[in-house]
């Protein structure tokens, strides 16, 4: 479960994120959407203990992220839109560093099924700089996934995966959805946004515009335009398109 | 025309915003102080003196002159250092060639209607400021710039020699290009050149053979050698071959403006020569450039060491030197990390094997050479290196703190569940272990090889094993409180480590930051410094009185050492707690 409270964070006279507060419960997939500058990326990097918040509180799974940050982390994974690896690391010893991050003993079962699962056995002797982008972001993610997380932040998932990569990748954030943990997504890929986002929080300059279950907000815009889809919402809200107006 | 104005367009607009940039940072107090303290340090050391004249400064005072044979000896190991680094050129290097544009650079130059000859003139063009920096600060660090007399040879001299340097790497880099495209292997072209270069050599010496000084005969004599060498470079056939490097090495040292614009022709025949031989090459380093580039962006947004990228075309990797078990103390898990940061070292057998080489070597050696001058100048090397190691050893080994913060990979470090003091102590394990064994080794060297002083009596083996324990304790520990203060350096001044992709590396603000931490950096090494060697004192008097100063000494190294070591921990936890409370982005931000 993630808690935020009242989250803010302010660089210098720069209000980045406003007063945000939310709950993503366990087997809930919340996609954060906003314009560019809105404060997603702010919002992400607060959740996941990255940089502390000027105000406010997020607990992951009962643990207060400022209080207790190491126990909120053993929840968690962060997984950037940019994977952040490190050079002199192989595939495989990429897993067995994440292993005794998190502690997971016998972790090498599963670190076999996550390479095969992502396609990587072969490459389990490359370094990072062996491998294209989106085995990258593959190896990131299999990091990530290691100790079963209960939260989930992913930035911009399916940036650098190939068709079939997107598909196995949003199988696999619903089925870990489905087996107890909270997620948040961000992503400017609305149409992908709406088939795996059970709810949805749209921030504009660092301000919740609308929180809520994906098929309330919709049913709630299809009110009056009963084609509306989650991109034709977001235009409308963040002022972005031709029919932007106020949210019903 | 249209494409030069676009060009330098590009390079003034470029650099008045890096300015503009470094003016608005000032605006953060620690940036303001360091600012005013780097203004500062220019007008003491710099502008003042250069200036002196109307300041009423010393910077009319003239320096002493250095004895003909002093500058003769220089002249030719400079020439001789010339050599090396132009033969460097040809033989080291194994990638294409390549021109360091940035990403951005590529992306708007490269398809653009601009030729190849202009992009080379761009690239030409925009090193000579950083050449003529370079060539500034090494006329300041070696006192030229602040005498009356040939500051400004020194600074042209100094720019001409790094300027046929910059050409002759492009030249060479070409090439080997041509030279591989054409199926010549690496292997195949750094024989030849050496064996070229061999050759010559020979030759020359042998030709001039009778008119050589005397060879000294003793191994152990290296002044001696030095002498001899420089004596055959100035009386042999050798002597012709230099000449032109001797030509670029006197200009950057005359301080007689007639002997300056004498060199000049020559020199500037040999700058335009490498010039031509640069422009009118054919070979294209378009692709190179562009892999070059992406590897600098990769290796800036990563945690990596010792250079960019390693592509070995898939090859099975030995595994590290011990298997990191899934269980244990957290903190570890980076020291691996990072030890697999370090190199080869630490892959499967190659550190064992190498250090028990080094062992049967240091053992034989010290058997076999015993009492001999050799064996003095190895022990005598070996502490040398040993107080290097663990004096600027700790700001040499960046695999730790810093690194991570050169990069974009602290966000990784920040979003794993460890407390600050974990993250800490893990990054500094890394260097601290590989200066220790560095220490270590030297410490053997030094014991096994070093004669006994006169009035120190018999110095047996356990004697010899008492220094070895005071070295082995004393160095690691003060190499560990260097690599906390280092790295709390880098933690108070985050923006002087952080190098984001393209984001220039700082203005005079950082000059001025950086003395500031190179100052607090010595008093805290002093002030860590004076409590250690008080109980180290008080244990030796009180030991050396019931026991003798050998075993004193060794005992005195290991309170010193357990005092250095309980500071660090301190230290470990202090910077910990920075960690945890450091914001990061905000100095992205800065």
């Amino acid at each position: 479960m993630i808690e935020v409270e009242g989250l803010t964070k302010v660089y210098g006279q720069f209000l980045a994120v406003n007063g945000l507060s939310f709950t993503v419960r366990p087997g809930e997939v919340l996609g954060l959407v906003g314009p560019n500058g809105a404060g997603k990326t702010t919002t992400l990097r607060c959740l996941s203990g990255i940089i502390p918040p000027s105000q406010g509180a997020v607990r992951l799974c009962g643990h207060d992220l400022g209080k207790d940050p190491v126990a909120a982390k053993r929840t968690l994974a962060w997984l950037p839109d940019e994977p952040r690896l490190f050079e002199y690391l192989t595939v495989w010893e990429h897993l067995v560093f994440s292993a005794r991050i998190h502690q997971v003993q016998g972790f090498e079962a599963r670190a076999v099924e996550l390479l095969t699962e992502l396609e990587l056995n072969e490459k389990r002797n490359a370094l990072p700089g062996e491998l294209s982008r989106g085995m990258c972001q593959k190896l990131s993610i299999a990091c990530g996934f290691l100790h079963a997380p209960r939260v989930l932040i992913f930035d911009e998932p399916l940036t650098g995966l190939d068709p079939l990569g997107i598909r196995r990748m949003k199988d696999s954030i619903l089925r870990r959805a489905r087996e107890g943990a909270a997620v948040i997504i961000s992503s400017h890929l609305l149409h992908l946004l709406e088939e795996v986002c059970s709810h949805v929080l749209i921030l504009r300059r660092g301000e919740l515009v609308t929180l809520g279950a994906l098929a309330d907000i919709l049913a709630r815009f299809r009110s009056e335009q009963p084609e509306a889809s989650l991109e034709e919402i977001f235009l409308r809200v963040t002022g972005s398109g031709e029919g932007s107006g106020p949210c019903p | 025309m249209s494409v030069i104005r676009a060009l330098a367009y590009l390079w003034v607009r470029s650099a008045k915003n890096r300015v503009w940039t470094r003016l608005k940072r000032l605006r953060q107090p620690k940036y303001l102080v360091g600012g005013i303290v780097g203004i500062l340090y220019l007008w003491t050391f710099l502008f003042r003196n250069m200036l002196g004249g109307r300041f009423g400064s010393r910077g009319d005072v003239a320096m002493p002159e250095a004895s003909p044979d002093l500058v003769a000896g220089l002249e030719v190991a400079g020439a001789w250092g010339l050599l090396l680094m132009l033969a460097g050129f040809w033989i080291l290097p194994s990638r294409r060639a390549a021109l360091d544009f940035s990403e951005a650079e590529i992306q708007f130059l490269f398809p653009a209607p601009v030729s190849r000859t202009g992009l080379l003139h761009f690239k030409l063009a925009s090193w000579q400021a950083g050449l003529l920096f370079t060539s500034l600060m090494v006329s300041l660090f070696s006192g030229r710039l602040l005498r009356a007399d040939g500051a400004w040879m020194s600074v042209l001299g100094w720019w001409m020699g790094l300027l046929l340097l910059q050409l002759h790497s492009l030249g060479a880099s070409f090439v080997r290009t041509w030279l591989l495209d054409r199926g010549v292997a690496h292997w195949q072209r750094r024989l030849a050149v050496a064996g070229v270069l061999g050759g010559v050599f020979a030759g020359a010496l042998a030709w001039g053979w009778r008119e050589a000084p005397p060879w000294p005969g003793d191994m152990g004599d290296l002044e001696g050698i030095l002498g001899w060498w420089v004596e055959v470079s100035r009386t042999t056939p050798i002597e012709q071959i230099l000449t032109p490097l001797r030509w670029v090495v006197r200009m950057a040292m005359t301080r007689n403006p007639l002997e300056f614009l004498g060199l000049l022709g020559p020199v500037v025949v040999i700058l335009a020569a490498h010039y031509l031989w640069v422009i009118r090459a054919t070979v294209a380093f378009e692709e190179a450039s562009v892999d070059a580039a992406r590897a600098a962006v990769k290796s800036a947004s990563r945690t990596e060491v010792g250079g960019g990228a390693r592509f070995s075309g898939g090859r099975v990797r030995a595994p590290l030197i011990w298997r990191l078990a899934p269980t244990g103390p957290v903190w570890m898990g980076l020291t691996w990390k990072n030890l697999a940061a370090a190199g080869e070292w630490f892959r499967g057998r190659t550190g064992l094997v190498a250090l028990v080489l080094v062992i049967l070597v240091a053992v034989g050696g010290a058997v076999a050479l015993s009492g001999t001058a050799l064996a003095a100048t190895v022990g005598t090397v070996a502490v040398m290196l040993w107080v290097f190691s663990v004096v600027v050893g700790p700001s040499g080994a960046r695999i730790d703190l810093r690194r991570e913060l050169g990069g974009s990979n602290w966000e990784v470090l920040k979003a794993l569940p460890l407390s600050g003091w974990q993250v800490v102590l893990g990054e500094l394990m890394a260097p601290w272990w590989v200066l220790t064994g560095i220490q270590w080794g030297l410490g053997f060297l030094a014991v096994g090889y070093l004669p006994a002083p006169v009035d120190w009596g018999e110095v047996g083996v356990w004697r010899r094993g008492l220094v070895f324990l005071g070295m082995s304790m004393l160095g690691p520990s003060v190499s560990l409180v260097g690599l906390c203060l280092q790295n709390g350096a880098a933690l108070l001044f985050p923006a002087w480590v952080l190098v984001a992709p393209g984001q220039a590396r700082g203005g005079f603000e950082v000059l001025g930051q950086r003395m500031i931490v190179y100052v607090g950096q010595m008093l805290g090494l002093l002030v860590a410094l004076v409590p250690a060697a008080g109980v180290g004192v008080v244990v030796h008097l009180v030991v050396a009185w019931g026991l003798g100063h050998w075993i004193g000494f060794g005992v005195a190294a290991i309170a010193v050492a357990a005092v250095l070591l309980a500071e660090s921990a301190v230290a470990i936890g202090g910077l910990g707690w920075l960690w945890d409370r450091t914001d990061l982005s905000k100095e992205r931000t800065a």
